[in-house]
């Protein structure tokens, strides 16, 4: 995989009237890195890197690909950044669309024609399922990528690694009831996080 | 198949039924978006071909700084390309795609600024290096720098350049062997009539 990124001069003079990167919307980093503001660029793929790369993931079903493909995906945003606009919604959907974009082209390059039709339906889900499938978890992950480093390993395993409240306690070695008020302090604010991203 | 969280036991029994609802539609999404995956080495951060200091500065941070010229005993560095290859990825520039960066350290306090790339081998098994390094005192008298390849005690050249002063010398250098078979790199400066290797200016 080869990134060939032709990055301008960073504008310090422009940045230091403008608020901290960290505190931009997902549409106000992508304005920023139209105009070439790279701490934008870093913060948007630090929100951004683990969604891209599971959907990349999904799709692709091979990490070395999918890891290839994340990396177009971030070309493709510095380079089209300044083909957003803010008045058509958000950042997190053009952003959604560019990854799966970067993917399918990726999956069309490996892609091989069948010699024979199958015989029954697959039951696998479909490209609509699916499509919501990743939709949705692009929103989850996204929104994991919110909550504060000492919430987000929480909920990670307790819901990807099957842990008890009290395996991760003992895990973290850390109070139950912290382990308690943390988790549902999380769950809180991906809910919050999930509704803005709605 | 990993347990599934009991909601319940998550978020406890004393919440209003309104943010219950909440609560429990994140619950959902979460178990329906399954896991992040773990992140490859290369994608943990963002990497610009021609972005200075960037790098090397975050990659600076997982090795030891060496104050001395000992050239040799050099860390593991073949372990750390693959460690440090978390702070890179592929990038072209000027034709050249690295796979993995390694920064090189001023040996006698030079305020040089200096990293190895390293391309991808060739199908004949040259391996394509691209050095930069900004702060070389430029030197006088035919005199030239040389890369080396460590292995303990022994080393192996990689090539040798010229250049230095106040700009960014990029050089390109192809060796046929693998790195493998060394612990680290140096760079000395040469100067005519004097034995080699020359003093060591940079180290990994």
């Amino acid at each position: 995989m080869e990134l060939a990124l032709d990055l301008p001069a960073q504008s310090t003079h422009r940045a230091d009237r403008l608020a901290p990167a960290e505190r931009c919307s997902d549409g106000e980093l992508l304005q920023r890195i139209a105009g070439g503001d790279r701490d934008a660029f870093d913060v948007l793929y630090r929100r951004f890197i683990r969604p891209v790369f599971a959907l990349a993931l999904r799709r692709l079903g091979d990490r070395g690909r999918a890891e290839d493909a994340t990396q177009e995906t971030f070309t493709s945003i510095w380079r089209s950044a300044s083909s957003y606009r803010a008045e058509r919604g958000p950042g997190a959907p053009w952003l959604y669309a560019v990854a799966r974009n970067a993917i399918v082209d990726r999956a069309r390059a490996r892609s091989e024609t069948p010699t024979e039709a199958p015989d029954e339906a697959s039951s696998e889900p479909g490209p609509p399922d699916e499509a919501e499938r990743s939709w949705l978890a692009w929103r989850v992950h996204r929104a994991m990528q919110e909550l504060p480093e000492h919430e987000r390993p929480l909920l990670e395993l307790a819901y990807w690694s099957g842990l008890s409240q009290s395996e991760i306690a003992d895990f973290l070695n850390i109070p139950l009831g912290t382990v308690k008020t943390r988790t549902r302090s999380a769950l809180s604010r991906l809910a919050d996080a999930l509704e803005e991203l709605n | 198949m990993t347990r599934e969280p009991d909601f319940n036991e998550l978020v406890g029994e004393d919440v209003p039924a309104e943010e219950r609802e909440r609560l429990r539609r994140a619950h959902d999404l979460l178990l329906a978006a399954g896991p992040v995956p773990e992140l490859p080495p290369g994608l943990e951060e963002p990497s610009f071909g021609d972005r200075p200091g960037r790098l090397n500065e975050n990659a600076y941070q997982l090795l030891p700084r060496r104050r001395t010229g000992a050239a040799l005993a050099l860390a593991a560095a073949i372990a750390l390309i693959a460690f440090v290859g978390g702070y890179v990825a592929g990038f072209r520039h000027d034709g050249f795609s690295a796979q993995y960066s390694v920064p090189l350290h001023a040996a006698s306090g030079l305020a040089v600024s200096a990293k190895i790339q390293i391309g991808k081998r060739d199908s004949h098994g040259n391996w394509p290096l691209r050095v930069e390094a900004r702060g070389l005192p430029k030197l006088k008298n035919g005199g030239y720098y040389e890369m080396y390849l460590t292995h303990g005690t022994r080393s192996l050249t990689c090539g040798t350049f010229a250049g230095g002063g106040p700009s960014t010398v990029k050089v390109r250098l192809t060796v046929p062997y693998s790195f493998h078979n060394g612990d680290g790199w140096i760079v000395t400066k040469q100067l005519p009539g004097h034995e080699k290797p020359g003093p060591t200016v940079l180290t990994t």
